[in-house]
């Protein structure tokens, strides 16, 4: 086993470790849970008003809000994981010793899908309990909306280190990722609002605009770690197996490029404490 | 252990180090001085692999640093000035989970031995965010330890500390150098340096202006020596005898005591000895008064000389 192995496994530790004795993974898992809830409440509310209700798959709905929370989480947790590090000086000191930049960003963004898995494991254990106290059963789908997140938590994690990578300081970090996500929502919300106008009221101004909005938007289908979890919420609705796999590898592919990134991004920042 | 060849650091229109050649040889402690942003610690950490080198060699134990990286870096023990430390977590998990990093075996009964010897083994259990700044050096050096490096890597290791830990340090220190650690040491406490080192390397503006051992620096420095003496039974006429010896450069008197300025091109005590006998007088006490660091130091900085060339350094 390379060495670099070891130097991941202790850093795992480590960070799983503070993650278990710190509260944001309960409070993640306890946000998941209640909105989950939310749900089923209103699925009941359904069934008490109606008699009946006819719904595929009903975890699913509360499952997709469910991974929204978790990675979410995983998108805040990883966009402060490096630069908190650099901010308190403990990376600089890791690096005294045999760290090395890939072994580092490794780490943590196993760490990182670890607590998604933990925040999963506890959040499928409220739905098991709702599953039985409701009668709403498990269908297939919901093992596939499951591992289908642990790609889209993988590329939350990348995006959110190199966000790390790029910054010194905690602050920092965490206002560039909701600048960068109102940023995402906002273009979202422009482009809807424009589709909503009619053709005829469009200047010419507006169709030029809607052109440069589209085409940003393509990019951004690949380009943002929110797209994926759009664009998986949507397969495993639809039931779509092409779309699940294309959204599946894309992520992966995503990950690995986001991390390559991360680690070149922080040879080129540096470890030290500023 | 540590060679460096024209190393250089550069950022935007600042040279923080510029043709850098220093030698640590195997077994030796090894003083690096500087003023403040002499680029002391930018050079260590260019050592460490933190900080890239604008151009340059660097060789640790022979090798490139990247050619067997965690090899290299495993076999070295780091202290900065101040301690980063993972405050949420005990001594004991802390220590424990660096020797999980260097691969320790026995980590118990390393970490058991050695904060034994800091006498840290009680608080082993307490959080490192309520250690005080001491304790928290402390635990730096057993981290640096856990590993048995071979090479040990100090940037300030003693600043901000009271008298007691820096006896405490320097005697760790010390014990670590007789066990056949090499020591690469910066610091500003110059009288500490004095002390343990074998020799001496000073920066000054980026560049190396001295290297040798204290005893060599101050022969280079100095043209004459002086020598104090205290003597009874030493009339008028001996005193012009002792001031035309032809290796006696002047003779300042003060009571009973004589200041003779000699010739620094060898020990002429013995000399001297032989003459105030010969006149007749009583020696009652000799003194060399020898150049501090803290000397050579403000010498060669305020001065801005070089000892390699043996004149000033132009800009």
């Amino acid at each position: 086993m390379s060495y670099r192995w070891v130097v991941i496994r202790s850093i795992i530790k480590r960070e799983a470790r503070s993650s278990f004795f710190g509260l944001g993974l309960y409070i993640a898992s306890t946000i998941a849970c209640f909105v989950s809830a939310f749900i089923f409440n209103s699925y009941i509310n359904t069934v008490e008003g109606n008699n009946i209700m006819v719904m595929a798959s009903p975890l699913n709905t509360p499952l997709f809000y469910a991974v929204i929370v978790a990675t979410l989480y995983t998108a805040i947790s990883s966009s402060t994981a490096l630069s908190r590090e650099k901010d308190k000086g403990t990376l600089e000191v890791l690096f005294y010793g045999p760290v090395d930049h890939l072994s580092v960003i490794l780490a943590k963004f196993f760490e990182d899908i670890i607590s998604f898995l933990i925040i999963m494991f506890l959040v499928t254990l409220y739905f098991v309990y709702a599953a039985i106290a409701t009668n709403l059963g498990f269908s297939i789908s919901y093992l596939y909306a499951v591992i289908l997140s642990i790609f889209i938590a993988g590329s939350m994690s990348s995006f959110g280190l190199w966000l790390s990578s790029l910054t010194a300081r905690i602050r920092t970090s965490v206002l560039l990722l909701i600048v960068i996500m109102g940023g995402l929502l906002g273009l979202q919300f422009l482009q809807n609002y424009i589709l909503t106008l009619k053709p005829e009221n469009l200047s010419l101004s507006m169709v030029y605009v809607m052109g440069i909005l589209s085409n940003v938007l393509r990019i951004i289908r690949w380009a943002s770690p929110f797209s994926y979890l759009m664009n998986g919420i949507n397969a495993v609705a639809l039931g779509s197996v092409s779309m699940y796999i294309e959204n599946m590898l894309g992520a992966l592919v995503y990950t690995i490029i986001l991390l390559i990134l991360s680690v070149y991004t922080l040879k080129w920042k540096g470890v030290r404490k500023l | 252990m540590i060679k460096t060849e024209n190393l250089c650091k550069r950022y935007d229109k600042v040279e923080a180090v510029r043709d850098l050649n220093i030698s640590v040889e195997p077994g030796e402690i090894y003083g690096f001085l500087g003023p403040n942003g002499a680029g002391k610690t930018t050079t260590i950490m260019m050592i460490l692999g933190i900080i890239k080198p604008t151009s340059g060699k660097i060789l640790v134990f022979n090798k490139d640093l990247y050619s067997d990286y965690f090899g290299i870096k495993r076999k070295i023990g780091v202290v900065s000035e101040i301690q980063y430390l993972y405050e949420d977590m005990t001594a004991y998990e802390y220590l424990s989970f660096f020797c999980d990093l260097y691969g320790v075996k026995n980590k118990d009964k390393k970490i058991e031995e050695l904060l034994h010897r800091v006498n840290l083994f009680d608080r082993k259990d307490d959080l490192l965010g309520h250690y005080s700044r001491g304790m928290q050096q402390k635990i730096g050096f057993v981290r640096a330890l856990l590993n048995d490096p071979e090479l040990l890597i100090l940037d300030e290791p003693v600043s901000g500390l009271d008298p007691t830990g820096i006896r405490e340090i320097r005697d760790l220190i010390l014990e670590e150098n007789k066990l056949g650690r090499t020591v690469f040491m910066s610091s500003h406490i110059l009288s500490e340096v004095e002390r343990i080192s074998h020799r001496v390397g000073i920066l000054n503006k980026g560049r190396l202006v001295a290297e040798d051992t204290m005893d060599n620096i101050r022969k280079k420095l100095t043209s004459e020596i002086e020598i104090e003496l205290e003597i009874d039974n030493f009339d008028v006429e001996a005193e012009k005898r002792l001031e035309a010896l032809p290796f006696v450069n002047s003779v300042t008197k003060e009571d009973s005591k004589y200041l003779v300025r000699v010739k620094a091109d060898k020990d002429y005590r013995g000399d001297l000895v032989s003459f105030i006998s010969s006149v007749g007088g009583i020696l009652k006490e000799i003194r060399r008064k020898e150049m501090s660091l803290e000397d050579a130091f403000i010498t060669i900085t305020e001065k801005n000389i070089s000892l390699f060339s043996s004149e000033e350094v132009t800009e």
